[in-house]
């Protein structure tokens, strides 16, 4: 062992999103402007993000340093649980995985192990590398 | 053998350890990873990173 690094995950790369949309079976929506909140509120956004089973919608909206995602987390919407919470948790663990898995590729490195932890973290990890 | 193990929390906060790297090689290995990642909340370098960096000054 000889380095630790801690990081807060940015969203900053739409093709990532749109690979983790896949893998939760959420379907991504490019360029649809608005997205469904209560009654017939709709947020403005560039892209959009629908649940199955979900009424409302996830707003994908441009932010400084890449995409921010809003949404309404009401329970009866859907979207909390759906999400794992206020935060779109699971959608960020999700984009987070593929980043990650996308930038070690690039780097030379293969995965030699994916699994789900105990209190639902997922441990990756990777080997070789140019 | 040189690994890198990745933990992505529930919330997207990932946690990255590098093993088998000697000195400061584990930091340029992950330096892109990071940059493209987001923001970095804490950094620790391990007890073999300054024992490396104290043997390049004692040669």
């Amino acid at each position: 062992m000889s380095h630790i690094v801690s990081v807060d995950t940015c969203i900053n790369d739409l093709d990532a999103l749109k690979v983790a949309c896949k893998a939760l079976e959420f379907n991504f929506h490019e360029n649809q402007t608005g997205a469904k909140y209560y009654g017939d509120a709709r947020e403005s956004c560039a892209h959009a993000i629908t649940v199955p089973g979900a009424a409302f919608e996830i707003a994908v909206k441009a932010a400084e340093n890449g995409w921010h995602l809003a949404y309404d987390p009401w329970e009866s919407g859907g979207l909390s649980r759906a999400l794992g919470g206020k935060k779109a948790e699971r959608l960020v663990q999700a984009y987070a995985v593929e980043k990650v898995r996308k930038e070690m590729a690039r780097k030379g490195y293969r995965m030699t192990t994916s699994r789900k932890g105990a209190n639902g973290e997922q441990q990756l990890v990777f080997a070789g590398g140019r | 053998m040189r690994t890198i193990n990745v933990t992505i929390g529930p919330g997207g906060e990932i946690e990255i350890e590098t093993k088998g790297f000697k000195g400061r090689a584990c930091i340029d290995a992950t330096k892109d990873l990071l940059k493209a990642l987001g923001k970095v909340t804490s950094d620790t370098p391990t007890r073999e990173i300054h024992e490396a960096e104290r043997q390049k000054e004692r040669a």
